[in-house]
């Protein structure tokens, strides 16, 4: 058994490393179900359809060169590299990273109450599907 | 896995090219230090 703490995910959009900005990523896979239910069959049958997945990332905002609310914003409405892996161990079949194509939507660059911290949370779908490599 | 990689950038390239998006956004560049923002 080998569990973890979450507090390594290593994430970059566009090429750009934001980890230090990332307080929480979810990558959602899922994929439609298609019923092939036919005649004779006592139950629902299904095969695998389309890939429908999605990435969330909570995020510190921060307005300097080459940070999060500059680097969603020339990637914004365009479809961009995203890759999150477990850790910054070098990439292996216990540290697989995921790479996605994800359409940059859902800004949020100014968000909170008076005496919060300026935060984001984007819910991305991805366009195509997810790889995930081990090497 | 179910693609491999070659594959699924094949695909991604495809996919960019159909919506006229290549080469892909070019990224913001990055501070050398945190320390050159302040």
């Amino acid at each position: 058994m080998a569990v973890f703490l979450n507090n390594g995910v290593v994430l970059t959009v566009n090429s750009v490393d934001l980890s230090d900005h990332v307080t929480a990523v979810t990558i959602n896979r899922t994929f439609d179900e298609l019923e092939v239910t036919a005649m004779g069959d006592s139950g629902h049958k299904f095969v695998k359809g389309l890939e429908a997945a999605s990435l969330t990332i909570d995020f510190l905002n921060d307005t300097a060169t080459g940070e999060v609310l500059q680097t969603l914003q020339a990637a914004y409405g365009t479809n961009v590299t995203v890759t999150a892996k477990q850790t910054s161990a070098v990439v292996s079949a216990t540290n697989p990273l995921y790479t996605m194509t994800c359409l940059v939507n859902n800004l949020t660059d100014i968000n909170g109450a008076v005496g919060d911290i300026g935060t984001q949370s984007v819910t991305w779908n991805v366009s195509g599907t997810v790889a995930v490599t081990t090497a | 896995m179910e693609l491999v990689m070659s594959d699924w950038e094949k695909e991604r390239d495809a996919f960019l090219a159909k919506i006229g998006q290549t080469p892909e956004v070019k990224a913001a560049p990055k501070p050398t230090t945190k320390k050159d923002e302040e």
